[in-house]
């Protein structure tokens, strides 16, 4: 089944997406900033999880369980 | 002296552009049959540039080329999409762990950036040039921002994905 087409009549429309990308990607920077690494890496998950209009939480529980792997892994294979 | 900047954008380039425009603001909806001698005639272009700019679109995903040449704008179902979404959710939140583990100030940096010149679009001050416009300097940010945290990963093969 195709999905439906995204057809940005309305300026606003546009206007509101670009909004919440930018609040979303602000966000992102300042848990970096804060050097929280665990809430950085749900809200870019969030982030891109959106626009398939999937709930981190709700959706997506083998991607939490990565996220939280993750989250405790503090050297991910760095060393 | 005011000089103006050079605009050393090819043909192919600005074909692009335009049809990127198009597809990412829906007024090339996804499915749409594409026709190169269309396209040409509507852009003022030789067919050339825009064969040239259908191959590059096609290699990002945006249009769908088939072996008869048929030349579609990318339709995706929504189980394609999520799953699609799910995997580049997994994918590049690696490649972030990757990045905080190690030297993080030049990706923050840039970030932050990306950040202020998305501020200035989501003001509505860009999108006075249009929807279109818009959207497209905005999938450019975006695209930015996410390479910028893939590539501080410093994963070569993850980059290559």
């Amino acid at each position: 089944m195709p999905a439906t087409p995204r057809r940005f009549t309305a300026p606003e429309e546009a206007r509101a997406l670009l909004r919440q990308q930018h609040r979303e990607h602000a966000e992102l920077v300042a848990a970096m900033s804060a050097g929280d690494g665990a809430p950085a890496l749900r809200l870019l998950a969030a982030h891109l999880l959106r626009p398939a209009n999937l709930e981190l939480d709700a959706a997506s529980p083998d991607l939490l369980i990565g996220l939280a792997n993750l989250a405790s892994s503090p050297s991910n294979g760095k060393e | 002296m005011n000089l103006q900047p050079i605009d050393d954008l090819t043909l192919k380039d600005r074909v692009i552009r335009r049809l990127r425009r198009a597809i990412l603001a829906g007024s090339l909806p996804a499915g749409a049959l594409l026709s190169e001698r269309d396209i040409a005639q509507q852009l003022g272009v030789s067919r050339t540039p825009v064969r040239e700019a259908f191959a590059a679109l096609g290699r990002e995903g945006l249009l769908s080329l088939s072996p008869h040449r048929e030349v579609r704008v990318a339709e995706m179902s929504p189980a394609q999409l999520a799953e699609a979404c799910r995997l580049r959710a997994l994918l590049e939140s690696y490649a972030l762990s990757m990045a905080l583990h190690g030297d993080s100030v030049a990706l923050l940096d840039t970030l932050q950036e990306v950040v202020r010149s998305f501020h200035f679009l989501a003001q509505g001050n860009a999108a006075d040039e249009g929807v279109e416009a818009a959207l497209e300097q905005a999938w450019q940010l975006d695209l930015r921002f996410h390479a910028a945290i893939v590539k501080a990963a410093g994963d070569s093969l993850l980059w290559q994905v």
